[in-house]
């Protein structure tokens, strides 16, 4: 019966010594974790809609973000938008910026994704796939184009595909259309 | 549809031992026979139901709402332990078939990292409380999937003239390099 | 005396190629395939481990003796778990970019078999000096390991080796050395090398 206890107690004494150790350790680190993620984001904001200088959250759920974007008098520019969808291989997370009226699409991020490498991962690769999403119509939608042009070719709501990854590029296409019909419904 | 995607994205796509690295220990060790690694495939896909059952609970009802992330490690792993004791104790007294067959297999399950990577990942993609028991059967059976075909291969390699340095665990390596390559072929199944 | 200096300086040499926990004993084999498509990733990796084995190893050294041997496990891994939770808010507090390549695989320290294996074995029956020359031992055996996997994928993989380009432009870069294929078969590859050189060497 006391070995009992005794047993108890240390068990409880080392959790109690770790937990304790652990909150002081948590609360010392926490604001730099907070930085980090809002950094992320913000960067992520400034590089999607040009001229931004500061932004504040419309929507705010786990996989689904609208972010305002003010200029330095505090007037609207666009929208940007964060938004997870699913890819060839593993979710994949973007941000992109639109104008205010939802008529272009100024640029797009892809913060995360699992394609794979050297084909699909091509989707945050800037000359290969990101260029060609600068300034885009979205009236009705992005569209791939049916073969590769140069980008003076490019329809204004197309974009090229990465060509042997085309199942990664239309992935990034839908989750950015399905993306801006919600958009539509929340942004009146 | 979403439960389907995720499902046969922890079967196939993103399998636990071979795409994740997850449960290699095991892997290696009881993929040597088809009746153990049946069993070992088994008890993990079990606990593993198990712990999504728990461990989510834990996490979004208790550490959240009174802002203990910081023990979610902790947490975890101390609830693993428990868990897998007393499902052993339960299917001792009820069940001894069960038990002779899963028995041996349980006390390594604490320190298999799939169940403890499983309840990991599982908050990391914040899914829902359903999502994560979909999840958790989908991912020891992947598991399970994994193992069998192994072990059906190893079986046969019995009868395969191996050189002698890669007897063991070097061709075991390469084994399942090669599998790990065919399963690469099921991305893209989801669209 | 210079008997038990030996065995100090055996406590740590073992774990680096006799006892090598990656090589030759497959332990921790998870985050060894894991984490090594590249090497930034693999130092990062063995760093906190280096860090979690050696603290949790002066830990349970010192308090070994007043722990029931019931509850030795459980304690044990609430020690590990603090401070694989430690290195973990670390990374993601001051290295948020490693933090996130590593993913879940810096918690899973915690159940990674080297570190147990090495608290039941070693720590729990033997003083602090010779069980951080152990955990040392052991965690730099770890880190050769992870170095070298990570050399061979990365180099291969992408031309690279911490970033710096090593192969030029005309290498045809082997994509699926960084893929998960990639981590069986390179330390298949490894495995059966060096069992070839020793088997060699003895006979020689």
């Amino acid at each position: 019966m006391k070995s009992r206890i005794y047993m108890v107690f240390v068990l409880t004494f080392v959790a109690v010594i770790s937990s304790g150790l652990l909150a002081y350790f948590a609360v010392y680190t926490q604001p730099y974790i907070e930085k980090n993620k809002k950094k992320e984001i913000d960067k992520a904001i400034m590089e999607v809609i040009p001229g931004v200088k500061q932004s504040e959250p419309i929507v705010n759920e786990s996989k689904f973000k609208i972010f305002k974007g003010l200029d330095e008098k505090g007037e609207i520019i666009g929208y940007a938008v964060y938004t997870i969808g699913t890819g060839f291989q593993d979710m994949i997370t973007v941000m992109f910026g639109i104008d205010k009226d939802l008529k272009t699409l100024f640029s797009l991020k892809v913060l995360d994704q699992k394609e794979t490498p050297g084909l699909g991962a091509k989707i945050t690769d800037d000359t290969e796939f990101l260029r060609f999403w600068k300034n885009r119509n979205i009236e009705e939608g992005i569209r791939l184009a049916k073969h590769l042009k140069e980008m003076k070719e490019l329809k204004i709501n197309e974009v090229n595909a990465i060509s042997g990854a085309t199942i990664s590029s239309r992935a990034v296409v839908k989750i950015i259309n399905d993306a801006l019909q919600k958009v539509k419904k929340e942004v009146k | 549809m979403n439960l389907l995607i995720i499902f046969i994205s922890a079967l196939l796509i993103n399998n636990f031992v071979l795409s994740y690295f997850l449960g290699i220990c095991p892997f290696l060790g009881v993929s040597n026979k088809l009746s153990s690694a049946v069993s070992m495939g088994m008890a993990v896909t079990f606990v593993m139901t198990i712990t999504a059952v728990v461990t989510w609970p834990i996490y979004h009802l208790i550490l959240v709402p009174y802002h203990l992330e910081f023990l979610e490690i902790v947490s975890f792993i101390l609830v693993i332990a428990a868990l897998v004791q007393f499902v052993e104790m339960f299917i001792r007294k009820t069940s001894e078939s069960l038990y002779e067959a899963l028995g041996i297999y349980l006390p390594l399950i604490t320190t298999n990292c799939a169940i403890l990577g499983f309840a990991l990942i599982a908050v990391l993609k914040n899914y829902t409380y359903l999502e994560t028991i979909v999840f958790g059967v989908a991912a020891g059976l992947g598991f399970t999937l994994a193992l069998v075909i192994m072990a059906g291969i190893r079986e046969e390699l019995d009868f395969a003239d191996v050189p002698e340095s890669l007897k063991g665990p070097g061709i075991t390596l390469l084994v399942a390099g090669i599998l790990a390559l065919s399963f690469m072929g099921f991305a893209g199944l989801i669209k | 005396m210079a008997s038990k200096e030996n065995s100090y300086f055996s406590d740590f040499i073992k774990g680096l190629w006799k006892e090598n926990p990656v090589l030759v004993q497959f332990l921790g084999m998870c985050p060894t395939l894991a984490v090594t498509n590249a090497v930034v990733n693999a130092i990062a990796m063995s760093a906190a481990v280096i860090f979690v084995l050696v603290a949790s190893a002066i830990i349970i050294s010192l308090i070994r003796k007043f722990i029931p041997a019931q509850v030795r496990i459980a304690s044990f891994i609430v020690v590990i778990a603090t401070f694989v939770t430690m290195a973990d808010r670390y990374l993601a507090a001051f290295y948020p970019e490693l933090s996130k390549a590593l993913g879940p695989f810096i918690p899973l320290i915690v159940v990674n078999c080297i570190i147990l294996g090495r608290m039941e074995a070693f720590a729990s029956k033997n003083n602090v000096g010779r069980s951080i020359l152990d955990a040392l031992g052991m965690s730099f055996g770890f880190a050769i390991g992870l170095l070298l996997m990570s050399t061979f994928r990365e180099i291969l993989g992408n031309g690279t080796w911490l970033g710096y380009e090593v192969l030029g432009n005309w290498w045809d870069k082997w994509m699926v050395m960084i893929l998960p294929p990639g981590a069986f078969l390179t330390l298949g590859t490894i495995v059966g090398v060096s069992k070839f050189l020793q088997t060699k060497f003895k006979k020689a």
